[in-house]
This record gives C-alpha cells, sequence and structure tokens, in this order.
C-alpha cells in the first residue's frame, strides 16, 4: 500500500453488506481528509439479498485470511467491523500474537457498533468490542453510559479508550436532489423499515402488515414501502409462513426490492418503523418518522434505546397517512445527544489514530 | 401525640418480599406502622413469610383481595414491589382516585439493577415516588428523562444497607469460622456450562484450602420458587459437575443473614447479597472467572474493588490475607453509604402529602411502558401461558379483568388458566385463544 508522506494508511474490514456499506462511506470520508485507505472483506453471499446498495471491498478477503496475508503488517490502523463481533476479539488476539511472534507493533484496532444504542444493548455492544484500542461511540449518551459503568473497573482489565464519533455509519444527508425527501404534495411515499426480530409476539408482523395495508387502502394518494431494514435468505418472506394468496395486497404496497433502502428512505415523505436503527437515518434527514409504541419500552422489541425521542406514537393515533405530515418533529436534544450533534466524527478519530501511533 | 404512619407493602415473589423486608427499618420516632400483603405463590419460601411477619401486619390477598380491601385508603402510602407489567397495572387501577383520597403510591427495584433499567423504569413512572438504590441509578434515570414530559419525576435514594449495618456489632474477622459461602443466583451465569464451571471452580477452591469449608447457599429450596425461573437446581448442577464434592464443600440452605454472621468470606458473581455481607461484617469477594460479561451483571460489579478469578487464588488463607475492603467510591455510587437509608422514604412521602404535585402531561411523541399497560398485561399472559407458568398467567389475567370487568377474552382465558385438569386447560386455551400481536 502506498501513502502520502505523513499519510496513514488505514485497512477497514468488513464481513457483511452492513459493515461493508460502513467501511465505504468511512474510507470516503477518510480520503476526503488525505488519508490512505483501503477496505477489505467478505464479498457478499450470492444467497442472500440486501436492503443495501452493494458495497463491495477493494479486496476481498475474509478476515482470517487477512491475518495471515502481510496487508496487516503495512496498516497504521485496523477499522474491524464484523457482523459477529464475538468473533472480534479472537480477530484481534490472533493480530497481536502474529505481530509479536513478527516482533512488530501491531497496529491499534478501532472499532464500535453500527447503531446508536443504549441500556442493556449498550453494554452488550461494549462487552463485544472490549479487545480493541479504540471504540468509537456514536454520542454522549453512550459516552457516558459507558464511562459511568467503566469508571472503577480495574487497572488490570481496562476499558478500550473511547472515542464519540458520530453516526459516521449511515450516510450524513440524502443524494443531491433528495434534500427535502418527497415532494411537498401527493403523491407521497411512506417506508415502513421491518424488521426480523421485531415485533417478536407471535403474529405481531401479521398485525403490523395488516395496519400497514389499512393506511394504504385509506390513502390512496401514498404509496407504501415495507422495507425490510437487513439482509434476507434470497426468496425468503419477512413473515415466517407468509402465502401471499391468502393477502390482498392494494396496489399502493409493496414490498422493496433488494438494495433500495437509501433511496427509499431518500424519496420518502415519512417512515415508521418498531425501532429499526435505520430510523435514526429517517430522523437525520429530516423526514416524518414515527416509532411505533404500541409494543412498549422493551429491551426485546429493541425499543429502550428510543425512549425518549418524541416521535413515538400508538398505531391508532394514525387513520390517514397524511397525519404522519402533521406529527411533531424529534426531539432534536436527544437526536443529537444520540450521535446527531457530532459533525467531525472522522476528524477526530484521524486525531485519536495519531496519537495512538504515540 | 402524632398518628403513626401507615404502610403497606405489597410484593408477590421472594425478591420483591425481600425488597418489602429491606425497607423496613425505619426509625421508632416516625412510628411507621407496617402492613406487608404477600400475594399468594406457589413455592415462595415460608422464610421469607415468617421473616415478613415479625415486620407488622401479614396479609395473604391476591390482587383483586387487596385493590378492594375496605381498608386499603386508610394507609398513608402503598409500596408496589410486582413484577413486570403488574406494578403499572397497580398503579393504573388505584389512579382513577384523586391523589388527596388516594394513599400515595411509591414502588423501587428489589436490589441491585444489573439489566433492563430503562424498560423497568419505563413501567414505574408516573408513581407518586420511586426509590432508587443510590446514585448510580439516579445519574441514570436523569439521563433516560432528560428532555421528556417525566423528566419531573420524583425519586428518592433509599440505599443498599438492607440489613441496618450490623457490621460493627459483629464478631471480629479472625474470630470467625474459616468458612466462605457463595451467594448462588438462579440466572447469574445462565449459561450451563458456565454454571457447572462456577462449582467447578468453588470445589477446586475448597480442595485447594482443606482448612476451610465452601458452603453454596442455593438462592432457592428445589421446591421454591423466584422471579426468575432456573432450569437446573444448583444441586443438580453440583451433581452434573464435580459428581462427588470434597467434604469441606457442601450446600447449605441456613438464612443467609445466619451464614453471613459467622463466615469470613462470601463470594458471589453479582448477587445484592454482596452488600448484605457487608452488613454482616463479612468480607465480600466478587467471582472475575466468567469475565466482564454484562449478562452476569459482572460490568458492575467488576468496580467493586474485590473482582478476583477465584481459580487463580493459590488457596482460600492467601485470598483472605490479600482480599481488602471494597472500593469506598464504588460503594458510594452504587448506594451503599450511611446517608442513603429507607428513612428517607418515609421523610419524602411526608413532604409530598403537603406539596401539589402536577401529574405527568401527556404530549405527543412520548410514550411510557404505563401508556399501554392493558395491551401488554394480555401479551405478558399469553406469554406466561406459552410458557406453562400458571400462576403468573392467573395473576396477570386477574389484574386485567379487575381493569376490564367487562372484557370476555380476559375472563375466559382467565378460567382456562385456573382449571387444574391439563386436558381441559390446554382445550379451553385452544378454544379461547386470540391473537394480541
Amino acid at each position: 500500500m502506498q501513502s502520502a508522506e505523513g499519510a496513514m494508511t488505514i485497512l477497514l474490514i468488513s464481513d457483511n453488506d452492513r459493515s461493508a456499506l460502513a467501511c465505504n462511506l468511512l474510507a470516503a470520508q477518510l480520503r476526503k481528509r488525505g488519508q490512505t485507505c483501503l477496505t477489505a472483506g467478505l464479498s457478499m453471499d450470492p444467497k442472500r439479498d440486501s436492503p443495501f446498495p452493494l458495497s463491495q471491498p477493494q479486496v476481498t478477503l475474509s478476515p482470517e485470511v487477512l491475518l495471515a496475508s502481510n496487508l496487516l503488517e503495512t496498516a497504521s490502523a485496523l477499522g474491524v467491523f464484523l457482523k459477529q463481533p464475538r468473533k472480534l476479539s479472537s480477530f484481534i488476539e490472533s493480530h497481536r500474537n502474529l505481530a509479536a511472534q513478527r516482533r512488530r507493533p501491531a497496529a491499534p484496532v478501532f472499532s464500535g457498533p453500527l447503531q446508536a444504542s443504549l441500556g442493556d444493548a449498550l453494554m452488550q455492544q461494549l462487552y463485544d468490542h472490549l479487545g480493541c484500542d479504540l471504540l468509537l461511540l456514536p454520542g454522549e449518551r453512550q459516552h457516558q453510559a459507558v464511562t459511568a459503568i467503566t469508571q472503577h473497573w480495574p487497572s488490570e482489565s481496562p476499558p478500550p479508550r473511547l472515542l464519540t464519533t458520530g453516526l459516521w455509519f449511515m450516510p450524513e444527508r440524502p443524494p443531491i436532489g433528495s434534500l427535502n425527501g418527497g415532494s411537498a404534495t401527493p403523491p407521497h411515499l411512506l417506508v415502513a423499515l421491518v424488521q426480523d426480530q421485531a415485533p417478536s409476539a407471535t403474529g405481531g408482523k401479521s398485525q403490523l402488515l395488516r395496519q400497514l395495508v389499512q393506511w394504504a387502502e385509506a390513502s390512496p394518494d401514498w404509496s407504501v414501502v415495507v422495507q425490510r431494514d437487513g439482509n434476507w435468505d434470497r426468496g425468503s418472506h419477512w413473515i415466517p409462513r407468509f402465502k401471499p394468496e391468502e393477502w390482498s395486497l392494494p396496489n399502493n404496497l409493496v414490498f422493496a426490492a433488494p438494495g433500495q433502502l437509501l433511496s427509499h428512505l431518500a424519496s420518502s415523505s415519512a417512515c415508521v418503523t418498531v425501532s429499526s436503527p435505520w430510523a435514526m437515518t429517517a430522523m437525520s434527514w429530516g423526514r416524518k418518522t414515527m416509532l411505533v409504541g404500541d409494543y412498549g419500552i422493551h429491551t426485546n422489541e429493541g425499543t429502550t434505546s428510543w425512549f425518549g425521542c418524541g416521535s413515538m406514537h400508538r398505531l391508532q393515533s394514525i387513520q390517514h397517512l397524511d397525519q404522519l405530515l402533521e406529527l411533531p418533529d424529534t426531539n432534536q436534544v436527544w437526536l443529537e445527544s444520540m450521535g446527531w450533534g457530532i459533525h467531525d466524527g472522522v476528524d477526530r478519530l484521524i486525531n485519536a489514530l495519531e496519537e495512538l501511533k504515540t | 401525640m402524632s398518628s403513626p404512619f401507615r404502610l403497606l407493602l405489597i410484593g408477590d415473589s421472594d425478591s420483591q418480599l425481600l425488597a418489602c423486608e429491606a425497607l423496613c427499618q425505619f426509625p421508632d420516632h416516625l412510628k411507621v406502622d407496617v402492613t406487608i400483603n404477600a400475594i399468594p405463590r406457589d413455592g415462595t419460601p415460608a422464610t421469607i413469610l415468617q421473616r415478613a411477619q415479625t415486620l407488622g401486619t401479614l396479609w395473604r390477598f391476591d390482587m383483586g383481595q387487596v385493590l378492594t380491601h375496605p381498608d386499603l385508603h386508610q394507609f398513608d402510602a402503598i409500596g408496589v414491589y410486582l413484577t413486570g407489567s403488574k406494578i403499572s397495572d397497580f398503579r393504573l387501577a388505584l389512579s382513577l382516585l384523586s391523589r388527596s383520597v388516594r394513599p400515595l403510591l411509591f414502588c423501587g427495584f428489589n436490589g441491585v439493577v444489573l439489566e433492563k433499567f430503562l424498560e423497568g423504569m419505563s413501567w414505574r413512572l408516573g408513581y407518586d415516588l420511586i426509590c432508587l438504590n443510590g446514585p448510580r441509578d439516579q445519574d441514570a434515570l436523569q439521563q433516560m428523562l432528560i428532555g421528556s414530559p417525566f423528566a419531573g419525576q420524583a425519586t428518592v435514594l433509599t440505599g443498599l444497607r438492607r440489613n441496618g449495618g450490623h457490621g460493627a456489632a459483629s464478631i471480629p474477622h479472625d474470630n470467625r469460622r474459616r468458612q466462605m459461602v457463595f451467594a448462588e443466583q438462579v440466572v447469574m451465569p445462565r449459561d450451563e456450562q458456565d454454571r457447572a464451571d462456577m462449582v467447578r471452580i468453588l470445589a477446586d477452591l475448597a480442595r485447594r484450602s482443606p482448612n476451610w469449608e465452601v458452603l453454596i447457599k442455593p438462592r432457592i429450596a428445589p421446591d421454591e420458587t423466584t422471579f426468575h425461573q432456573a432450569e437446573t437446581h444448583i444441586s443438580k448442577t453440583v451433581l452434573q459437575s464435580i459428581g462427588q464434592p470434597p467434604s469441606n464443600f457442601r450446600l447449605d440452605y441456613r438464612p443467609l443473614p445466619e451464614l453471613l454472621s459467622q463466615s469470613r468470606l462470601m463470594a458471589t458473581v453479582s448477587s445484592t447479597a454482596f452488600f448484605d455481607a457487608l452488613d454482616f461484617g463479612c468480607k465480600p469477594v466478587v467471582m472475575a472467572d466468567f469475565g466482564m460479561n454484562p449478562a452476569n451483571g459482572s460490568h458492575v460489579f467488576a468496580g467493586s474493588g474485590v473482582w478476583r478469578r477465584l481459580d487463580a487464588v493459590e488457596d482460600l488463607n492467601a485470598l483472605d490475607q490479600a482480599l481488602g475492603q471494597p472500593n469506598p467510591e464504588w460503594l458510594a455510587w452504587m448506594g451503599y453509604g450511611r446517608e442513603w437509608k429507607p428513612e428517607q422514604l418515609i421523610v419524602s412521602l411526608q413532604q409530598l402529602r403537603t406539596t401539589e404535585q402536577e401529574p405527568f402531561q401527556a404530549k405527543s411523541g412520548y410514550l411510557s411502558n404505563a401508556n399501554l399497560s392493558f395491551n401488554q398485561l394480555r401479551r405478558d399472559a399469553e406469554r406466561a401461558i406459552q410458557e406453562g407458568n400458571w400462576t403468573e398467567a392467573q395473576s396477570l389475567l386477574k389484574l386485567g379483568s379487575l381493569m376490564r370487568p367487562t372484557h370476555r377474552n380476559i375472563a375466559r382465558r382467565l378460567r382456562a388458566v385456573e382449571q387444574t385438569n391439563r386436558l381441559l386447560r390446554q382445550l379451553l386455551l385452544i378454544l379461547t385463544y386470540r391473537d394480541v400481536g
């Protein structure tokens, strides 16, 4: 890897579609600031569809193979973002052991969650990333919570260095031409961000789809796109044992094609979800966003992180989708504390990596 | 002479009853007259009920009987220590009355909160007063509520000194038995292999320490139940992991206070009993063998200053000599200090009685679990039915039928779970099933 004089060579490692997207976004920001970057990771699983635009790493190698390659020796820092963060600790340990064996200093490893969480989910993320040198956290809320819990930890088990870097793992703004989302007048687009894990109760997903159908029928001047927020086995349905012939879906309600999550969010007027992390993108892009409050503040539903966002409403409060346009804005203080308030995250990262070198 | 302060404490599972018991350390001058209602449940340990009886009047009414009890409104305050959504349901059931004619309502947590703080707090918002352990909980709550309509929620710190601080009067350390008590927790660690390793590590330590006794204090006896459901009782885990235990290693079912008051050391993974040990002058040590895993509460207890890997300890003599006191800053952060005590609860309740407190103003976009309690109650009841936890299902559905007496499906589901004949119950459950989302 060639690098400009004085610039670092940062290797960003991913192992699925979500982390590849995050690495590509980060690489673009780093390069804009004169840093040399290389993205590496697994190629996309051909048996699975992704909601994200194709983000192919520059070098297609698994993290395990990367460990044995000389790429790691030439990197000044490693950003490692793995689907199963528990693999992270074994990766870091192997990386450090190999460096010691080769009598070379191990390049510092930075990592972090690819969403803004609170409560038990945040504590799990902290645990998953304990081995790294630098832990990237989205906002002040996460920083305060992690600092509080680690403040008394023994010196022989120090937490990683913490750095708040904002919402770097999602596009900061929609593409030019879509800055204001859907048109001010009909037809409007509603993106329903649906998840594998929520609602968790038996029948919950069917109930949610029935509600979306009802809204679509009551609002013919809207289009409703049901958008899965994570990858899926090609051909599998969002609702287990879903039989299309048993559903009479209105013409203005469709399931999103693969790869379109960001473009749908960009052209939407409103977004509804139980607890998808991509609702943070919708909020940050100024789209009217509704978190479905009917499932309560529950760890299992992923809703605890959204308490206090100011965008949580009951399904019954919306009869016609035009009402979504009248919803109050997201609590900006909350949104900023969850990471939106930090716009120089990549500069902070570069500075922190410089400091780690010394 | 001022009249006594009449306090009703309502608990269901054994942990909740222990929390009620821990509160009852009020100085005489406050003249607190305590009634404890232990909701009848199968498997509640008899010792816990006996201890509750010594604190005042013991009631054994189910939820419906409590809510309709003619004396209910004679109390100055009611402390509600129920599990899950019931904590919110109870408040809703009483909140139809204005605060000037009903007792003040307060609630709290049973011991150290290791997980689901945000969720648990969301069930409690709207109570007149919420008891918290210490600054850790208070800071977390402040972060949670900042900028929300719930930011004015009244709280009081009641601390983790649950046994009145007998430490000073207890047996001096060197005069105590060379005995280490391990306070078992039902689900921490939860993983079967970790639980087996836990027993093996303790047994190995006993083998390396022949002049000591290692006692495992099971959280519950095999025929008892607690809030968490254990798949394998610790007595079975002992058999599964070490087979034949060393002669100085055994399970001991005596009450924990008795064991702590005579032992030199107390070990735990993340039990609130850590603080009980300090109360009884017993040196606590936290088992670090399972890492910093938050699923075991280790992320909280790692800061205790006495977090040690017991598989790396030479023997218990060495541990006893090397082990210092817990980190005082961590203790204070958690709420273990003389400045936080249950007395503060009564003082705060008396102050609340004389001040006008505005109820939360509903604001569009802000929901807590209290806003949707009835639906959640039904989902929780269905979950309990799926798990075959009939006591919990009955309790939830009874509460549901009190909140909505005319709701036919709730009444039918209640009749179904009350059916003791297994086949008939199954049939009724199939016939009365409704998708509650």
